[in-house]
């Protein structure tokens, strides 16, 4: 009888340490890079995403600015303006990024290296008031399982989903999910682009990071200095 | 449609909101209780201005966790100290206290350069394991303490200079060189969590030749749950007053 209950309890004790286990939130932090930069998005069947005529149109010249080298007469990157979302962690430019997660997982921050941009990311259920949009936007997030799924709208329509000009609206609503794949060697990123201003259907597409070795560290990046642009 | 740029009044407004919280801070003296722990030659001078934070706001519980610095706060600034100036307390758009090497400071901000003495905008920190991420929203500022790490052999000096650290008690000892700003410098820093969520962070420049350059100084951030992250964006000021950009023909 007490061989059988010592049993019972080595089998309650493994199961509750292997619910504990699959409960753990999977551990994102660190120094990542895209596996393959982006410069012009596509779906996750690889074909263009479907923009509506109008936003065709727009789409258009930016890429006649762009086949006539004239790239700053529409990307205000050159002028050292953010990126935004979520270009910065994709683009050829980007460069390394950082993930922190807090230790009472009511928040997570992306560190950029493209010009220290940061962006907050909010685990508490509740999205932060905000002053209109902005280039990173307001994110909520919540973890599903072992994925983190980030609902995110308030972004500019000054800036682009990638460095071919791609356009969206002010009403573009992302939902990102991120899952650690290759045993934690990479990570996954879902993004879903919902915006009827710019595009006839939601579609999606998938951007992969690798982690880079511990210790890496982010480099500080001054793009002024760098791109030798005096904004006064 | 939102609006895309704030009325200039309206900037003016929140630049001025921006600065009420410091001064509140401001108010309450220091104790002797909250400098306990702290070398000798770490204690603020007679002349630092005597500050301390309120008092923990209602409704919210400090984390216990005196290694967990995550929140974001207002920074107060004690002043006084080493010349050269206090990390935190430089005015928007102004040189640090005390002056600053002839190539940077002023102009430099005004330019939209990160500096290392912050701003009177909201602080937010992540503690995470092996970092400490202290951001101020002004100019979109990121520093990084790497503890546990040691200082990076041959660095080139950056704005935020290569800052590492160590815990001694509950107290986070800092050791920041390379700073573009402040060359030749090694800053010392030991930062505390208060019993009210702020955090103090006693502060002591040596020269090159390790001599320390006066007295210490002190800031404390003033824990500030019910803030979160704001985007600044100075190159958005920058248009928005109207100064336009120059220097880059490929911007124009």
């Amino acid at each position: 009888m007490r061989h059988f209950s010592s049993i019972f309890l080595l089998a309650s004790a493994a199961a509750l340490l292997g619910a504990g286990a699959l409960a753990a939130t999977p551990d994102l932090d660190g120094v990542w890079q895209v596996v393959t930069p982006i410069t012009a998005l596509t779906t996750l069947d690889g074909t263009a995403p479907p923009l509506n005529p109008a936003a065709e149109k727009i789409y258009d010249q930016r890429k006649a600015e762009l086949a006539a080298g004239n790239r700053a007469a529409f990307d205000s990157t050159l002028k050292c303006k953010p990126m935004g979302e979520p270009r910065t962690a994709y683009d050829p430019a980007g460069g390394p990024f950082e993930i922190l997660q807090d230790n009472e997982e009511k928040e997570i921050v992306f560190g950029y290296t493209w010009n220290r941009m940061v962006r907050f990311v909010y685990l508490t259920g509740k999205a932060p008031e905000v002053i209109g949009p902005s280039y990173y936007a307001t994110a909520t997030g919540a973890w599903h399982g072992n994925k983190l799924v980030l609902d995110v709208e308030g972004l500019h329509d000054t800036v682009f989903l990638d460095a071919s000009g791609m356009p969206h609206s002010e009403n573009l609503k992302l939902t990102e999910t991120f899952q650690l794949a290759g045993q934690g060697r990479l990570l996954d990123e879902t993004i879903r682009f919902d915006d009827p201003a710019t595009f006839t259907r939601p579609w999606e597409t998938k951007v992969t990071y690798r982690k880079l070795p511990a210790g890496t560290r982010i480099q500080e990046d001054v793009c002024e200095e760098r791109l030798h642009v005096t904004a006064y | 449609m939102r609006q895309q740029c704030l009325p200039l009044a309206t900037l003016l407004l929140l630049v001025g909101a921006a600065w009420a919280p410091v001064a509140y801070a401001q108010v309450t003296p220091t104790t002797p209780d909250q400098l306990s722990g702290i070398p000798e030659g770490f204690l603020p001078t007679a002349k630092t201005p005597d500050f301390s934070p309120r008092g923990t706001p209602p409704g919210y519980k400090v984390n216990p966790d005196m290694h967990d610095f995550t929140a974001s706060y207002i920074e107060g600034t004690g002043g006084g100290g080493p010349p050269g100036g206090a990390p935190g307390g430089a005015p928007p758009g102004g040189a640090p206290p005390g002056g600053a090497p002839p190539n940077v400071g002023a102009s430099n901000q005004n330019n939209c350069y990160p500096s290392f003495f912050g701003g009177p905008y909201a602080t937010h920190m992540l503690s995470s394991p092996g970092r400490l991420l202290v951001v101020n929203e002004f100019n979109h500022t990121a520093r990084r303490i790497y503890i546990g790490g040691s200082h990076v052999a041959g660095g080139k000096p950056t704005f935020m200079g290569d800052s590492i650290g160590h815990w001694d008690g509950n107290a986070l000892v800092t050791d920041t060189i390379n700073l573009k700003e402040m060359p030749g410098v090694d800053l010392r820093e030991r930062w505390t969590k208060l019993p009210n969520g702020s955090i103090q962070d006693v502060a002591i420049q040596y020269d090159a030749a390790g001599h320390p350059e006066g007295a210490a100084s002190t800031s404390v951030f003033v824990w500030r749950p019910d803030i979160s992250y704001v985007e600044d964006v100075c190159e958005d000021f920058a248009e928005a007053f109207g100064a336009g950009y120059g220097g880059n023909p490929s911007s124009k």
